[in-house]
């Protein structure tokens, strides 16, 4: 008997579709964080070249800008951040029958919902000197009742007692997404340099552009004027941010 | 270079995850190439679910299986971020891992199934092709048997004219 039209080009179909291969080792998101938490070897030389990277860019690279196998039944020490995630989906427009996955009954991954920015606090730590600039140590908390997902840098901005912008970062452009459990606490370093303006009203701290909403960090004291000195008059400053870590 | 990292051994749950990558990344990806008849759309579908599924490693119960949460997952992904895919004009560029010759019998046979809508694409891969029962396909598509059934017919209907 002749095969049908449609079986022709199913048999096709499948014989191309099953020469494909996947394109590489599976995709690890990086994580960090909790004891015990294991990290892959994939996800160690990811996170290896984002340190060199952020190391690289906090240390030469001036800103341009202005201002089934196996069971786990208990929540096993989840990570306390996962990078590299992609963005989750909107639930679906149809509403025909609920598909049941058998593996979870637990949050499907489309329900790690962007963070509230009203639920995020940022604090300055400590600004440490460093050569003809001024580090910033910056605490990010999640204050939100649930898990939830944010950009892993920010625009960083660094203003002074009056909200006024003394020296602006670039825009965030990053797609990488870090998850934050709730109460999770995450830093970062900022590094500023290159403050040749008027001296700032106090207190000078760090703002953050994420998500179209401003995130002001609470200064690390209210008398707090640190500023990075003046390497060339004339010339942009300079801010940076390094990835969120836990 | 001062950067250290302690590599520690796999968890369980990380084993699981690599061998859910080995046994199933062929699976989603036809499923992926099924919904989109989009090969670099489907390879990055395919690498998407799976990124899901190392986020979630830790709350999933793996002794269950891995492939029927795989596949909602990546139905769920295209039909939210791929969506916009079917309405570009310009076709795609030949995919980097597909070499010419499978290239050009591959747009033959996306050309015929073009005809196809998603769901009618992915119910006669995954019944006729993969041999899923029409319940277990109805499931992964979010839809009832008679629909599925309902949707293959048509799905035969347009290719034996195509």
């Amino acid at each position: 008997m002749e095969p049908t039209r449609s079986d022709q080009i199913l048999d096709e179909w499948s014989s191309v579709a099953r020469s494909a291969t996947p394109p590489g080792p599976p995709p690890h998101a990086v994580t960090t964080g909790v004891a015990g938490a294991g990290i892959s070897l994939a996800g160690a030389a990811v996170l290896v070249v984002a340190l060199v990277a952020a190391f690289a860019v906090l240390g030469n690279r001036p800103s341009q800008s202005g201002p089934a196998g196996l069971p786990t039944a208990s929540p096993s020490p989840s990570p306390s951040v996962a990078v590299a995630i992609p963005a989750p989906p909107t639930p679906e427009p149809t509403a025909t029958a609920a598909p049941t996955p058998t593996l979870t009954p637990t949050p499907s991954p489309s329900l790690i919902a962007d963070c509230n920015p009203a639920d995020l606090a940022t604090q300055i730590t400590l600004w440490e000197g460093a050569a003809g600039s001024r580090i910033g140590h910056v605490q990010l908390t999640n204050n939100g009742s649930g898990t939830c997902s944010t950009a892993d840098t920010w625009q960083p901005v660094l203003v002074d007692g009056q909200g006024r912008a003394l020296i602006e970062g670039r825009p965030s452009t990053t797609a990488t997404r870090i998850i934050l459990p709730a109460g999770q606490v995450v830093t970062t370093l900022v590094l500023v340099s290159n403050y040749c303006g008027p001296v700032p009203a106090a207190p000078v701290s760090l703002s953050f552009v994420v998500d179209g909403a401003t995130l002001t960090a609470a200064p690390e004291s209210a008398t707090d004027t640190t500023v990075p000195p003046c390497n060339g008059p004339g010339q942009p400053g300079s801010i940076e941010m390094q990835p969120w870590r836990s | 270079m001062g950067v250290t990292i302690n590599v520690a051994a796999l968890e369980p749950t990380e084993l699981a995850y690599e061998r859910a990558y080995d046994e199933h990344w062929p699976d989603v990806f036809r499923f992926a190439l099924a919904w989109t008849n989009d090969w670099a759309a489907a390879e990055d579908l395919a690498q998407e679910s799976f990124l899901r599924l190392w986020n979630q490693r830790n709350r999933l119960d793996w002794s269950r299986p891995a492939l029927p949460w795989l596949l909602v997952t990546t139905r769920r992904l295209a039909t939210d971020r791929f969506r916009q895919l079917r309405r570009r004009l310009a076709p795609p560029p030949p995919p980097e891992s597909l070499n010419d010759a499978v290239h050009a019998r591959w747009l033959d046979v996306a050309a015929a199934m073009g005809s196809l809508t998603p769901i009618e694409r992915s119910a006669l891969v995954m019944t006729a092709i993969e041999g899923l029962p029409y319940e277990e396909a109805a499931r992964v598509l979010g839809t009832t048997a008679g629909a599925l059934r309902a949707a293959v017919s048509r799905a035969r209907t347009k290719l034996e004219g195509a």
